[in-house]
Order: C-alpha cells, then sequence, then structure tokens
C-alpha cells in the first residue's frame, strides 16, 4: 500500500471542531486540530492506526526553510508507523507554520517545550505511554531534548546537525547566495553578526532566521543533550552523497557509546538543499519525494527497540 | 477582532484536500488562497498565506487555504506540477467554503488555478494573481535565432546574464538559447534539418500565441462580469519582463480599455520564491486592502 495514498472508506468525518479527520480504508485515521496550550495554539496533526495504539511518535519538524524539504517525508513517516500500530502527532512550533505566535519569539527552551506539550497531548489522547521522538535538523535537538522526559524510549535523528556552528555557517553561506542571486552584496561576518542581534532576525532567502534561535542553540551540542537525556537507543540519520559518517558526527557517536547509550548511524545517499531548491517558473517543478529511504529506516527500528 | 481557525479536509476532485478555514467574528466577504505549487503546502513560502489570512480576518474578510493534492497534509502522490495543467477543481472545492462576495487569490500556479476556476465562482469579485506565469517570450525565442554568435558571447558573459544561471526559470531561456545556437551551427555545417527546425519554433510560437490568445479572453470574459483583476510582478523577475512583452499586444490593449478592472502592480525586487522578507512584506500591504475593497465598492 502507497502510505500516502487516498483510498477513503469515511471521507472526512465530523467532529467537534468540523470536518477534521480522513479515515483511510484500513482505518487508518488523519486527524487535524489546534492544541490549546498555555502559550498558544500549535497546530498538530495526529495520524493513527485502526486499533488500540502500540506506541506513539512525536515528529520534530526542521526549521525556517527547511521545514518545506522534510513535509512530506514527515508525513509518509506518519502514516507508514501509523500503519504498523503507532500513534503519530506532527506540529508546528510557535512561531512557525499554522500555529500561533511569532518567529523572533522563538526560542531552543519553546521549541523543546511545544515538543513536550504535544507528547502529553498524544498520551492523552491515545492512552499510550511510552513516546518516542523523531526530529531532523534542528528538530533533532529538539526532539533530544524533549525526550529526556520520556526515559528510556528510543530516539531518531535525521540529518542531525552534530556542530552548531557549522549549522548557522551553511545559513549564512545560503544567505550569501541568495543575496548574489539578487546582484546583492552581504556584508561580512562581524557586520552581518551585529546587524543579526540588532535586528532580531536574518532575512535568510526570504526565511527569517530569529537570533533568539541562534542564541539560544549556538552552544548546544548534541552529545550532550543526549548523555543527559538518559540510555536509550538512538539513530542518526546522515543525508549525504558521500556515504563516510562525517567525522563530527562519529565523534558524537563516539562520546555517545562511551557513556553506554546505543546508537546506531545510517546513511541515504542523497544531498538535500534544504535552504534552496524552490522553483522559479517553468512549465513543470518537480516535487517527487526525496531521500525516502528514511522512511522504512525509522520505522524499522522503532518497531525493534521497542 | 479574534479570528476563528479550523482545520478540515475539502472534497476535491481527486480526493481530500488539506485545508484551514479562517473566519472573523462576523465575515463580510471571503477569500480562496491558492498557493504556489513544490513543497510549500498551504501555509506558503514563511507562512506567506496564514500571515495573509490572519490579516484579512482582522479586516473582517474571511478565507481558506489549502494544500494541492500530493503536497503538505494531501493525501496523493504527486510527482509535478505542470503550470499548463491547473487544478480548477481544487480551487472550487474551498470556494464552497467562505462566504461571497468572494476572490481569489493565486501565486505562480495557484494563479494558473484561480484564473481557470474563475468562470465557476459564483460572486466573484475580484482576483489577485501573483507571479502569474505569461506564456513563455516569443521574442527571446526569435532573437535566439537572430543573435550572431560574437553577440551571443558578449551577452553571456554580461555580470546579469551570469546571475540568471541561478534562476531556474531564466535557466530554461538560457538552455534554449544555447540549443537554438546548437540547431543552428549544425544547419550550418549541413548536418541538422533547416526546415525541421524552423517548423518546430514556428509551432511553439503559434502554441504560445494561442496561450496568450486564451488569457486574453479569460480575461475579457471577467471584465465583462465586472471582475477585478490585479496581476502582481516582482521588478527583478524573469516574469516581469514576459508580462512586459506581452502587455504590448492584446493583452496591453485590454487593459488599457478596463483600467478600472484590469491593471497590474509592481513590487521592488524578486518575488520569485518569496527569496526577500521585505517583498513579502509589501505584498501583504498590498493585497490586504486591495482585497478588503472587494466587498467594500466605496474603495474604502
Amino acid at each position: 500500500m502507497d502510505p500516502l495514498d487516498d483510498h477513503l472508506v469515511q471521507g472526512w468525518t465530523a467532529s467537534a471542531s468540523g470536518r477534521d479527520t480522513m479515515v483511510h480504508e484500513d482505518g487508518l485515521r488523519t486527524t487535524a486540530t489546534f492544541l490549546d496550550t498555555k502559550r498558544g495554539p500549535l497546530f498538530v496533526a495526529y495520524n493513527e492506526p485502526a486499533s488500540t495504539p502500540t506506541a506513539g511518535v512525536v515528529i520534530c519538524q526542521p526549521y525556517s526553510a527547511e521545514v518545506a524539504r522534510n513535509q512530506r517525508r514527515e508525513l509518509a513517516l506518519a502514516w507508514e508507523l501509523s500503519a504498523q500500530g503507532m500513534a503519530v502527532a506532527r506540529f508546528h512550533y510557535r512561531g512557525t507554520g499554522h500555529s500561533a505566535g511569532e518567529p523572533e519569539d522563538m526560542t531552543f527552551d519553546q521549541m523543546v517545550g511545544d515538543a513536550r506539550d504535544v507528547a502529553a497531548a498524544l498520551a492523552e489522547r491515545t492512552g499510550v505511554t511510552a513516546i518516542s521522538f523523531v526530529g531532523t535538523r534542528l528538530g533533532s535537538l529538539v526532539a533530544a531534548g524533549a525526550a529526556s522526559s520520556h526515559p528510556g524510549t528510543p530516539l531518531v535523528l535525521w540529518e542531525p546537525p552534530p556542530d552548531m556552528e557549522r549549522y548557522y555557517k551553511e545559513i549564512l553561506r545560503a544567505r550569501m547566495i541568495g543575496l548574489v542571486k539578487q546582484g546583492k552584496r552581504s556584508p561580512g561576518g562581524k557586520e552581518l553578526m551585529a546587524m543579526f542581534a540588532d535586528d532580531g532576525f536574518l532575512d535568510v532567502v526570504g526565511n527569517p532566521v530569529a537570533y533568539s534561535v541562534y542564541e539560544s542553540t549556538i552552544d548546544k551540542r548534541l552529545d550532550r543533550l543526549l548523555i543527559d537525556g538518559g540510555t536509550r537507543p538512538v539513530l542518526t540519520i546522515q543525508m549525504s552523497i558521500k556515504q563516510e559518517i562525517r567525522p563530527a558526527l562519529t565523534a558524537i557517536v563516539a562520546t555517545c557509546a562511551a557513556a553506554g547509550i546505543p546508537i546506531a548511524t545510517e546513511t541515504i545517499p542523497y544531498d538535500e538543499a534544504w535552504w534552496f531548491g524552490a522553483p522559479g517558473h517553468g512549465p513543470k517543478v518537480e516535487t517527487k519525494m526525496t531521500a525516502t529511504e528514511a522512511v522504512p529506516l525509522t520505522s524499522r527500528f522503532l518497531r525493534e527497540d521497542r | 477582532m479574534a479570528a476563528r481557525e479550523t482545520p478540515l479536509f475539502l472534497t476535491g476532485p481527486d480526493g481530500p484536500l488539506f485545508a484551514i478555514h479562517t473566519s472573523p467574528e462576523q465575515p463580510e466577504s471571503g477569500v480562496i488562497l491558492c498557493p504556489g505549487g513544490w513543497h510549500a503546502g498551504s501555509a506558503n513560502a514563511n507562512r506567506l498565506m496564514v500571515r495573509l489570512a490572519r490579516r484579512l480576518a482582522a479586516e473582517s474578510v474571511a478565507s481558506i487555504r489549502f494544500e494541492w493534492r500530493g503536497t503538505g497534509d494531501s493525501p496523493g502522490e504527486r510527482n509535478a506540477f505542470i503550470l499548463d495543467e491547473p487544478s480548477p477543481g481544487a480551487v472550487l472545492a474551498g470556494a464552497d467554503q467562505v462566504p461571497a462576495p468572494r476572490s481569489l487569490v493565486g501565486v505562480c500556479f495557484g494563479s494558473r488555478s484561480a484564473l481557470a476556476a474563475a468562470p465557476e465562482i459564483a460572486d466573484l469579485e475580484a482576483i489577485f494573481l501573483v507571479s502569474f506565469p505569461l506564456p513563455a517570450a516569443r521574442a527571446k525565442v526569435r532573437r535566439a535565432e537572430r543573435m550572431s554568435l560574437g553577440a551571443a558571447i558578449r551577452e553571456g558573459l554580461r555580470p546579469a546574464t551570469l546571475r540568471g544561471w541561478f534562476d531556474p526559470a531564466t535557466r530554461r531561456v538560457y538552455v534554449k538559447f544555447l540549443s537554438l545556437r546548437w540547431q543552428k551551427l549544425r544547419r550550418a555545417v549541413g548536418l541538422g534539418s533547416s526546415a525541421g527546425v524552423k517548423e518546430a519554433v514556428a509551432r511553439k510560437a503559434r502554441k504560445q500565441e494561442l496561450d496568450l490568445d486564451q488569457l486574453v479572453s479569460q480575461l475579457a470574459a471577467l471584465t465583462e462580469r465586472g471582475v477585478r483583476v490585479r496581476f502582481i510582478f516582482g521588478t527583478g523577475d524573469a516574469l516581469y519582463e514576459q508580462f512586459t512583452e506581452a502587455r504590448t499586444g492584446p493583452l496591453g490593449n485590454l487593459m488599457n480599455r478596463h483600467p478600472d478592472l484590469l491593471d497590474v502592480a509592481f513590487i521592488d525586487g524578486d518575488l520569485t520564491g518569496f527569496s526577500t522578507l521585505p517583498a513579502q512584506e509589501e505584498l501583504l500591504d498590498m493585497a490586504v486592502p486591495w482585497l478588503s475593497r472587494s466587498s467594500d465598492p466605496a474603495g474604502g
């Protein structure tokens, strides 16, 4: 079965808030809603199995422009996991997507708080007690942070940034390339960082990168978050044409393994253009989902490590 | 005024479509927001459609933003968006959800789909077409045929031309140009079929001319209904040049006959992919009063 096909038996169904649920022919359900939290409404989509779920999974999106590159992969994962009997919650951090809030107010702690709120809502909704987390890019750090409230559950990290300085250098490079495309010049490093701090955000090819997110994540270390979160099975998936594991990720794996964390690494031969790739206006725009191998790798890991 | 946002699944022509309905307490009109193609989803780049929906709600305008089949949270498989295959059915599925009088906002593929759906939408007041992809410029094809090799090399080394390689639409024009030059070279040394190439170019030109004629007919029909239409382009976009060229013909004549209904506005810089925050803000500042005016004939 294609996890993204749409053979509906009941079409959408009504709930208190409207026609917010879609029911698949094998009983899988998708429900989109806003979760009321004390910090404002969060957009959440639940993918649930036909029978009582065996476990719960919260998917933490990447950040800013990277979201668009991953959205369909996350949906495919949610369908696949719900077909395997798990209840899945996807959400938009406050300040992003359909959720309330402004991007310049985001911080790492707030993103982790959002993930924890969603995990609590998933547990309450479905009765599952074991919640795992899957995160991509910056969402990997969020997932690792949120997972510490759920000891021992598996954690999957898609293309995690092992080094936040390098992560932000990539973003600054994307900004510079974006400016070159417009025939403009980017200010140099120090001037740019001063501008970033003063303005509170940076315009990176039309996407705001909040200084509050930068400030609250630049010192984060993935290995520290993983070790502080306690022993749990961890899978990292590197997406790159070069199949060798990057040295920075190898170092993190070694540090975590030495701390007693069972951590595995897989690679997918695909270089994702996280900050670029938005099309121009040609007659045909390709939208085929890429790096789909991440879905079965993640599904297998989460099933085996329960 | 507080707005209520409600996620829902619409009944689209080929299956369910995920959407979010935004409504003020007392909506006076409704807007169907048609996102661009690619992976942007109903929020569009940097949640542009979310921001637009919330700002419209503050002006008592309800809206619905949806996700094309095979994108965002809408089921189905989609490997590509093809401009010449718009999805008016999806737009119509959204149209039922907002109160009349109705307006349409479309971005790129969404603008083609919005225009295709317009004849079927009752109580339509206005259409706001962002980065509307016009038929490819015929002048560029003719220019490619005429340009000398020396002129082509000089043109190719200009900084503006080199920058064009970063833009997918411009890059396609370059590739087409190089292809034509290659075919011309082959003909010069007796390897190619001159008649075949000329016929292919002529066929392409005829097709594009027909597309433009269709566009003008569609717009003329809308003006007869009193529907306001606004095109929005970024001055840095390749589409701007295409529009400027198209405006020299029947499209311009139609616009001159109906300046109160049919106009074009420009935003400084690049709107392609909404690649700057100031361009996005300028677009919102332009769209909100123009669309809320749809329900206020006095133009308030």
